[in-house]
């Protein structure tokens, strides 16, 4: 599903966000990436959506070959792919479900079939009855759990979370992993990225463990190190 | 694209308008007020070149034969004059004509008509009016009546009593063409600057939104579309403002502006209303076509995620 082959990221001014990495993600796993802000945790996901292309190496998603992937079919690509982002990334002129139902409006989805599946996505983040509320009324959580129900609008094959708890407190973050394990169960491949330990340690997946660009650590049922 | 993405398309443009309204209503009048200055532009442009060429119009020579001259010599010069190329028309009126216009002219003066009854004779004058071309061509006609050979027959030229104003109006209009064109030219281009720099503005601040709608898979067609609706809408409003201004203006100064142009039939009013239709058209489109073109321009660096 994921195929990282001797991948890496030199940004301008030679800057190493990456250095020959490889990575198999299989579908339905879940994996999380961890390691200090800065081991590039970020670059790998933003390669997996394409919104950076690899320096060196060859990268496969979803049958993609990421280094060749021309602009026209990027849109294609993102919407199997649904991404939670730390700070939520919401539009702010939109209401809750607005915002669910963007996901669904730019991939020419009915009307009809959009508005039925915004309540499911709503019941299931539990935001029901908060969906005519526009972003600045919602708390931190209530907002992750947004970004969570348009991420998982289209039914994505992978879930990509981005540091998704870096913005709210234990209980909160607690809930969001909760309801990422539990879309992980129903089939979608997840991938966390996070250095959040005690989150990792609840979910007791696959831990991929990064250092400087480097992959220092791979084990299935792991725990945080570091 | 299937009918329900236009659809949708539309009513996202739609909803962020409204949504938007401070920021819309920003770069509604913005764009109205460059519009009205283009349009003022172009319709005082076209309203001074209009009232040069009526006072144009009005210049004339006049040329006075002496009561002895034979009907014959008068058609043969007549028929000279026709044939020069600066002339344009060459308008003859016989004694007896004269005589008659100057009756009708004074028909009420009981004073002046009992006094033409005394005379024997007709005592006005063959006249022939002359236009010329250009109004550079006046002295070359002048010199051309001016020759020995037609002393004997002709009293008096009308030209030199016109001269002083034919010269000026001359410098005038060749000064307010040439600078009311550049004027012209630079209003429209702040307009258009103005119009484009508003328009980015606006879009810088949703940049946001567009990387959003990039991340969650929108074609770049799809995020396009609704700022182009926003585009054509702030186009039509404004349009419709500019024109609804224009009116009630040039209605309150219409009457002032006809005072100042003395001899000029044709009222301010008047003229726009006969334009109407061309200054709607125009106006409508260089307002969209600005506000299209300028969104899509203002994008394409959001577009880049």
């Amino acid at each position: 599903m994921i195929n990282f082959k001797n991948i890496s990221k030199i940004y301008p001014k030679n800057t190493v966000a990456l250095s020959d990495i490889n990575l198999v993600i299989k579908k339905g796993e879940f994996v999380s990436i961890v390691g200090k802000s800065g081991a590039g945790k970020t670059t790998i996901a933003r390669l997996i959506t394409a919104e950076e292309k690899p320096t060196q190496g060859y990268l496969e998603v979803l049958g993609f070959d990421m280094t060749k992937i021309p602009g026209s079919r990027i849109p294609e690509l993102r919407r199997q792919i649904g991404v939670v982002f730390q700070d939520f990334k919401l539009l702010p002129e939109s209401t809750v479900s607005e915002n669910v139902a963007f996901a669904m409006e730019v991939c020419n989805i009915p009307s009809n079939l959009i508005e039925k599946d915004v309540d499911r996505l709503l019941r299931l983040v539990e935001l029901s009855s908060k969906k005519d509320k526009f972003p600045d009324q919602l708390s931190g959580g209530e907002k992750q759990r947004v970004s969570l129900a348009r991420a998982l609008a289209n039914k994505p094959s992978i879930l990509i979370a981005d540091e998704p708890t870096g913005n709210l407190d234990m209980v909160m973050a607690k809930e969001i992993v909760d309801l990422l394990s539990k879309v992980n169960e129903l089939g979608t491949t997840v991938i966390l990225a996070t250095h959040n330990k005690d989150i990792v340690n609840r979910v007791e997946k696959r831990v991929v463990t990064l250092e400087d660009g480097k992959i220092i650590s791979d084990i299935s049922k792991g725990r945080y190190k570091l | 694209m299937k009918f329900y993405s236009i659809k949708r398309i539309t009513k996202f443009g739609v909803v962020s308008f409204w949504r938007n309204l401070w920021l819309s209503l920003a770069t509604i009048t913005i764009i109205t007020l460059s519009l009205i200055i283009a349009s003022s532009t172009v319709i005082l442009n076209a309203l001074i070149n209009t009232s040069i060429k009526t006072a144009q119009d009005k210049i004339d020579i006049s040329v006075y034969f002496k009561q002895d001259t034979r009907e014959s010599k008068i058609q043969d010069i007549i028929f000279e004059l026709e044939e020069l190329p600066q002339a344009q028309s060459v308008v003859y009126i016989p004694k007896q004509e004269a005589l008659e216009k100057f009756k009708q002219k004074h028909q009420d003066d009981i004073l002046i008509l009992e006094s033409l009854e005394e005379l024997d004779d007709n005592p006005l004058l063959a006249t022939i009016n002359i236009k010329a071309k250009e109004i550079d061509y006046y002295p070359a006609i002048v010199d051309f009546l001016n020759q020995e050979r037609f002393r004997d027959y002709i009293e008096k030229i009308d030209y030199n009593d016109n001269k002083i104003v034919i010269d000026k109006l001359n410098t005038i209009s060749k000064s307010i063409k040439k600078g009311g064109f550049l004027v012209g030219l630079a209003f429209i281009t702040i307009s258009v600057l103005m119009i484009f720099n508003t328009i980015k503005l606006t879009i810088h601040s949703r940049g946001r939104e567009i990387e959003i709608m990039k991340l969650v898979g929108a074609t770049n067609w799809f995020i396009r579309g609704p700022f182009i609706v926003e585009g054509i809408l702030f186009g039509l409003i404004s349009t419709i403002i500019t024109i609804i201004i224009l009116f009630f203006t040039i209605n309150k100064i219409s009457p002032q502006v006809s005072l100042f142009f003395t001899d000029y039939e044709e009222t301010l009013m008047g003229y726009f209303l006969v334009y109407f239709w061309q200054i709607l058209g125009l106006t409508l489109l260089m307002s969209i076509a600005l506000g299209v073109v300028s969104s899509l321009i203002a994008m394409r660096k959001h577009l880049k995620v």
